[in-house]
Order: C-alpha cells, then structure tokens, then sequence
C-alpha cells in the first residue's frame, strides 16, 4: 500500500487515458508526459501505462507499507527517502516505512512515481487514471491528499541483487549505478522551437500573421493547466467563416477572439469552437508536458511527413530502450 | 484529420455525418482510435505508429477515405427519446428573461420548445452534453450576455439555433427554459451516455412532483 502523507501542489493518478470515448463528451485524459509514464514504467518491469501518480511542481509526500520497486521520471526535482537523495530514471528499491518527499522542479513541471505492479485504482470507462474536471477515476475523481492510501500489487524480486542488497543493508533505498538517458527529446523545454503542423484555419492568419506565428515567442500563463497551455505573445487574429463546434486533439492551437493562443493537452474538452491555426506535432507532446508558466516557447512549421518520421525515429529508441531494460530486470 | 461537410442549403448534414462515421467504422481500421461526429464535421482520431506498423501511409490511407461511399443513416435507423422536463419558475432560470426578449409569452416559448424534434447533432463540452437541433426559427437568440458561473445539473437550454442539457454543474452562457431528471451521464452504466448523436429527442412537459418522484433536484 501507497500511503499519501502530503498532497503537494497536484499529485493524481494517472495513466495512458481512455480513448475511444470522445464522441460521448469524454476527454482522453491521461498522464501528460506519456514518454516518462512508459519509462518510468519499464523501469519497474510493467507494461508501459499502468497507472503512476504525477506530481506537478512540488510537496507531494509518501510511503510504503512493504518494500516496494519505485522508479522516477519526468521533471527532475530534489526527492529524498528519509533524507537521502533519490535518483531519477533508475529502479529504486525502498524500504518500508521510508518516507519519500518531493522538493520544487528544478527543470520542467511534472514528475512521474512509478510502482512495480502499478497504482491499484479502480478503473472507470476502462481507465484507472483521474478526471480532475469531471471528477471520476483514479483515487475519487480527485487529487491526492493526506490521508489517502492506494492499493498496490504485490512486489515480485525484480532486480535481484538490487533487492538482496536492500535486505542486507540498513539502508532506506538501493538503486543501481546506472540511469536510462534523458529520452526527452532536445531536453530543455524552451530551447528548440515546437513543430507545429497547419490548422485548418491557419490561411485566416494571413502571411503577415502566420509570420508572427512562426517567429514570435510565447510565454506560458500561470492560468494553464492539464487541459491547455495559455500562451501570450503577439496577438494574431485570423479571419475565418463562422465555425462550428468541433471535435479537436492534444497539441491543437486554437485562437480565440483575444488574440492569444491557447494549446490543449490531455484534459482537453473533446470539442472546440474556436479557429485552430496549427497542430503540435504528437512527437513533442513530452515537451509540452514540461512547460510551466513562465517558460517561452516558439513554432517551427513541420510537414505531416516529417512529424511521422520523427514520430517513429523516436518510437524505434524507446523500444530498444524498453528491450534492454526488460534484461536488466532479471539480471541486476 | 477533420473532415467538414458543406451545408449550402442550411439542412443539417447530421444524417450524411452519421452515415460517413459508419462507413469508416466499416473500414475497420486498426489504427482509428476515435470518431467524434460534430455538428459540420467528424474528427478522426488516429494513431500514426500504428498505421505505419499497418503497412499504410497518411497519403494511401487519405485516399481511401476520400473514396468511401457514404450514405444518409435512414430515420428507421434512429433512436428516440422522450425526455421530461419541468418547465416551473425554480428550474426555468431565464423562461421570463428569454420569452421577453423574444417577444412572447412565457407559455408560448414553452409550447414552441415542446412541439420541435430534436436531432443530437454532437455530444461535446462536457461528458454527456448533447447539441441539439431543430430549435424552431422564432426561438433563436443570442447567448447571456454573462455567463452563469453554475448552471444546475439537468438543465435544459437554448442558445442561437441549439438546444443543450447540462449533464451535471457546469459554467453556461446559454438560456435556461427548465429541468429534467433523467440522468445524461453516469460511468456506472454500461453505455454511460443516454443520448449519443444522430438520436432524436422530444421534450415532454411534467410537473414538480412528477419531477420530484423521477428522482429529479
């Protein structure tokens, strides 16, 4: 068992979503940085979207009630177990009873505590992950707080000499000498400009607008949240026909009649009325999961073709990565 | 990928986009992880890996698409619903408001909101939230001016040329004409939205107690 002594900032419980229920109104969903959930779950031997808690910022405190194989990803923030640094993206024994506590992201916004077996929650319209809008899934419908216990698996010896050398030792935490490398994809969030695929209401923008789009910087607004980035920067306006409600996806750029862009996320209503001027490409939805208010960010036009190919590039490194660490398992 | 249909003559497509979203079902594509019809549109949702894995390309598959016969779902083919609804001064928010600025009275807005069918065109905003149309012509008005931070659960609204029920709580510019108490959403249920689109809908009047016994609040 799983248990929460403090909330932190956001703490939910979350996994690879419930598609397929968009045209009854319900939101994918699912965790943000969806590379660190698969990472973090590889490391401790589980199919890449079981259920982990992600943490958004800072302050999320818990332990276990058994010795329990834990693994970190995503943001990298200052972790401690009973004082003693945790490492990220690496398997990571802990002791019972140890307690583990999130300092403030260093880099990035959102950090991923993966468990052996994953987070036990019920699943509800066939995922175990939290609505935090429409309140259902993951542990209540809601975010962690103190108090809260979550059921986990059994812990099966995965890592075998890393588990033998916990029980021999006093210490609260074993983990190995080496980590998985940074997978996300130009590591920091504001460096490189974010592909952005056409909208179909881009041409509206015209050439001075989609210019604007393509060159200017936007900053992150502390309004944004697990449905959408609120970008400021130029307001761009785009001329369009009246439009009518429709359905729309994680990394669509919508502009609304101010001016300033709004970029969805998971927890994005399933439609939209408002012109989308362009289309994340789905290769950097890790980077847009890290972004926190803020940070700045930029648009590269990117073609279908290429977004694929990247897509795919980076699908072909992960499953080498998932091959390898499915060895080290059994053998470290 | 958003596919639009054109609606030069101002009838609804709703019969040729359920007609299209059965057709690409018919494809059975893998890859398809999502269909959301809307009210000039069907958005597809796809996974790029996977039609790669496939032996597809965007391109071949595009094509495809393109080429898939598609014809209106027959009203045979249709689901009907008669929903409750109580029309008294608690739960009809803005029946006063609405019916003034539309130049009636109270009750004629109401016999005119119960003598149209509805056809949900798209379910979208929130879990279970159905557009309707078929709002007719003399009820059409802009949304609130301010919208109302909680509008109630059940609520049933009217905005422009669509009709809306609020499946739960939820912030709302649109006018509010009165209350059911059946239940749109519930996860619990094996199909967890009553309405889905291409149903049709009609309205039927009942009274506070009838409301109160529904299980209605």
């Amino acid at each position: 068992m799983l248990k929460v002594l403090r909330g932190g900032q956001l703490a939910s419980v979350q996994d690879g979503g419930r598609p397929g229920l968009q045209a009854l109104g319900v939101t994918p969903g699912g965790a943000l940085d969806l590379v660190a959930l698969r990472v973090g779950n590889w490391l401790v031997g589980n199919a890449g979207t079981l259920a982990a808690i992600e943490m958004t910022w800072a302050g999320l405190q818990v332990s276990f009630t058994a010795d329990t194989l834990i693994a970190l990803t995503g943001a990298v923030a200052p972790v401690t177990c009973d004082e003693v640094p945790v490492p990220f993206r690496r398997p990571v024994w802990v002791r019972q009873g140890a307690v583990l506590r999130m300092g403030q992201v260093r880099d990035g916004a959102r950090v991923y505590l993966c468990v052996q077996g994953g987070i036990l929650t019920p699943a509800v319209l066939a995922g175990q992950g939290t609505d935090l809008r429409n309140r259902f899934g993951g542990h209540q419908g809601r975010a962690l707080r103190a108090g809260d216990t979550l059921a986990l698996a059994p812990q099966q010896e995965r890592y075998p000499r890393l588990r033998a050398r916990l029980q021999c030792t006093g210490a609260g935490l074993v983990s190995p000498s080496w980590e998985v490398s940074l997978w996300r994809d130009d590591a920091a969030p504001g460096g490189t400009p974010i592909r952005l695929l056409a909208g179909p209401h881009q041409s509206g923008l015209g050439r001075a607008g989609l210019r604007a789009l393509h060159s200017a910087r936007f900053r992150v607004q502390p309004q944004s949240d697990r449905q959408a980035l609120r970008l400021q920067g130029v307001a761009l306006r785009a001329q369009h026909e009246p439009l009518r409600s429709a359905g729309v996806c994680f990394g669509v750029l919508q502009l609304p009649p101010d001016g300033h862009p709004i970029l969805l996320l998971a927890d994005h209503q399933t439609t939209g009325g408002y012109p989308v001027i362009g289309v994340a490409a789905s290769v950097e939805r890790s980077r847009l999961a890290q972004l926190r208010p803020g940070d700045d960010l930029s648009f590269v036009p990117c073609g279908l073709e290429e977004a694929q190919r990247l897509l795919r590039e980076r699908e072909q490194r992960l499953g080498v990565m998932r091959d390898e660490l499915a060895w080290r398992i059994e053998h470290c | 990928m958003l596919v639009e249909f054109d609606s030069d003559s101002g009838e609804s497509p709703c019969a040729w986009i359920q007609g299209y979203c059965l057709a690409v079902r018919a494809g059975a594509w893998p890859f398809v992880l999502d269909l959301v019809p809307a009210l000039r549109s069907v958005c597809i949702h796809y996974d790029p890996l996977r039609l790669y894995d496939d032996g597809w390309t965007t391109s071949a598959w595009l094509a495809a698409l393109e080429q898939l016969e598609c014809v209106p779902v027959p009203e045979s083919a249709v689901r009907r619903h008669r929903l409750p609804v109580c029309y008294d001064a608690d739960f009809g928010l803005d029946l006063d408001a609405a019916s003034r600025h539309l130049g009636m009275s109270a009750e004629a807005l109401i016999e005119g909101h119960l003598a149209a069918v509805y056809t949900v065109a798209m379910i979208g905003f929130a879990p279970g939230f159905p557009y309707l149309e078929g709002l007719p012509e003399g009820l059409r008005l802009p949304r609130r001016a301010t919208p109302r931070a909680g509008v109630p659960a059940g609520s049933v609204a009217i905005a422009e040329d669509l009709c809306g029920i609020y499946p739960v709580q939820l912030p709302g510019g649109w006018h509010v004409l009165g209350r059911t108490p059946v239940v749109l959403f519930d996860v619990d249920r094996p199909s967890p939205s009553l309405l889905q689109a291409g149903d049709l809908v009609q309205f039927e009047r009942i009274d506070a107690a009838r409301f109160a016994v529904l299980g209605g609040c």
